[in-house]
């Protein structure tokens, strides 16, 4: 014979009931001003390189293209990680004086 | 002769879309269509099987079928094809659940869905994976035939070898293993998955959740739901990020419990594979995923509740048994010998109609 899984079920729901409530656990924060720092603080430097994927030729030509345009990417990247640092500076002792007035 | 010409925006080894378009080509070549396989990104392990959309050339005699599943620049192209066309929708996740986390994600998703509107006149068929995705073209206001296509499921690279050195870290410890398989995304309500362990974990402390998927262009998401394992005190969460199948199967075999808490899903490939494993599977019966368990598994939204329902499948055989036998009679609906002759016949009788 097999087994009613609806009457599992309905067990539980009712054991569920009759149980003294627990305590619920505390609600998810889509992103938590924390969180959020901790994003911040982790992507603060910019990283100007991505691996190159393709074909050897396609490969090649992105290499060199990188190289030619390293003038100016390399020292954009370092003055946004930069003002993104001090970004990150600034918002973290905030946060650390609303947490320790 | 007439080309079937399969056309979706990126394949990559592994995606439920990239799968299901890779087993739609070898099935169709085995029934005698030349197919053709085109996509704008292709990953390097496919570049031998599928050409790439730019050098992609259609005639009238071609018959066109679009994997519509996002926004891309391809929908441009779409009413300039001189040929027949057939949509394959997988549906489109609504872009609110985004915008919180990442707005490139969810600008991409309101693209597509503004892309599947502006496309409803383009196509003489379009093939869903659901009811539930039907009633989304509905909705978008498609009046051309519509019917549901099963999915292809690849449980041929289910049959694999496991990571063996995975699997041996996942079941040395003798821990219990609750499993979730799919990107980490917030239609998929991680955040209920650590609730419902949450619970668990009060009651059987040695269990563990393994949360097995990707955070690429999710790393906010994926930052704030660790940060919510560690507010709840939660050490036992393994997110395994992006894994390769070889270490996806030893996740399965390592599992006793699926959970899904998925709020938003147009077919759900990871419940079939479930089964396919049999492992009982407890889900919130939301969108499309009570259509693809058909009466199998467990419908729970209450994350307590289904945390009691996971103890329950830990340690009654009998009642796992019970949930098993019936997802092991709704794995036959899946089998992809049946899939792919309700597609072959869809197509045959579409073809036979455009020539009447």
């Amino acid at each position: 014979m097999e087994l009613d899984i609806e009457q599992i079920m309905q067990e539980i729901r009712e054991e569920i009931a009759a149980q003294p409530p627990v305590p619920e656990p505390p609600a998810f924060a889509p992103e938590s001003a924390a969180d959020a720092l901790g994003f911040l603080q982790a992507h603060t430097a910019l990283r100007p390189y991505r691996a190159l994927s393709g074909n050897p030729g396609k490969v090649f030509v992105q290499r060199v293209i990188r190289r030619m345009l390293r003038f100016l990417i390399v020292p954009l990247a370092e003055e946004q990680s930069e003002i993104n640092a001090a970004a990150v500076r600034v918002l973290s002792e905030l946060v650390q004086r609303e947490e320790h007035p | 002769m007439t080309r079937i010409v399969q056309l979706l925006p990126a394949i990559t080894p592994g995606d439920a879309v990239s799968c299901d378009a890779l087993a739609l080509h070898r099935l169709l070549r085995d029934a005698g269509y030349p197919a053709v396989l085109c996509a704008m990104h292709i990953a390097p392990a496919l570049r031998d099987t599928v050409q790439p959309a730019s050098a992609l050339v259609l005639y009238p005699e071609d018959v066109l079928l679009y994997h519509m599943s996002t926004g891309s620049p391809l929908h441009q192209c779409i009413p300039h094809y001189r040929c027949r066309k057939i949509m394959l929708f997988h549906n489109i996740t609504p872009p609110g659940y985004f915008t919180p986390y990442s707005p490139a994600a969810a600008a991409r998703a309101a693209q597509g869905l503004a892309e599947l509107r502006q496309l409803r006149t383009c196509f003489s068929l379009c093939l869903a994976d659901s009811a539930y995705n039907l009633g989304v073209l509905r909705e978008a206001g498609y009046t051309c035939p519509l019917a549901v296509r099963p999915l292809l499921m690849p449980f041929a690279s289910l049959a694999q070898k496991p990571d063996a050195a995975m699997l041996r870290r996942l079941t040395a410890d003798g821990r219990h293993n609750l499993l979730f398989v799919g990107r980490i995304a917030p239609n998929k309500r991680q955040e209920d998955l650590l609730r419902l362990f949450w619970h668990l974990h009060q009651r059987r402390p040695d269990t563990r959740l393994i949360l097995a998927g990707s955070w690429e262009g999710m790393g906010r998401y994926y930052a704030a739901l660790q940060g919510y394992a560690r507010t709840l005190g939660l050490r036992d969460v393994l997110f395994t990020g992006h894994i390769r199948q070889p270490g996806l199967l030893a996740c399965y075999l390592a599992a006793e419990v699926f959970v899904c808490m998925s709020e938003h899903e147009g077919f759900c490939v990871p419940l079939a594979e479930a089964m396919y494993f049999d492992l009982p599977v407890i889900a919130r019966g939301s969108a499309a995923v009570p259509e693809t368990l058909g009466g199998a598994g467990i419908l729970s939204s209450d994350p307590r509740e289904a945390a009691r329902i996971a103890e329950r499948l830990l340690t009654d055989a009998a009642f796992r048994e019970a949930v098993c036998r019936r997802q092991r009679r709704r794995l036959a609906a899946f089998e992809p010998s049946h899939a792919g002759r309700v597609f072959l016949s869809q197509l045959g009788a579409y073809l036979e109609e455009c020539t009447a």
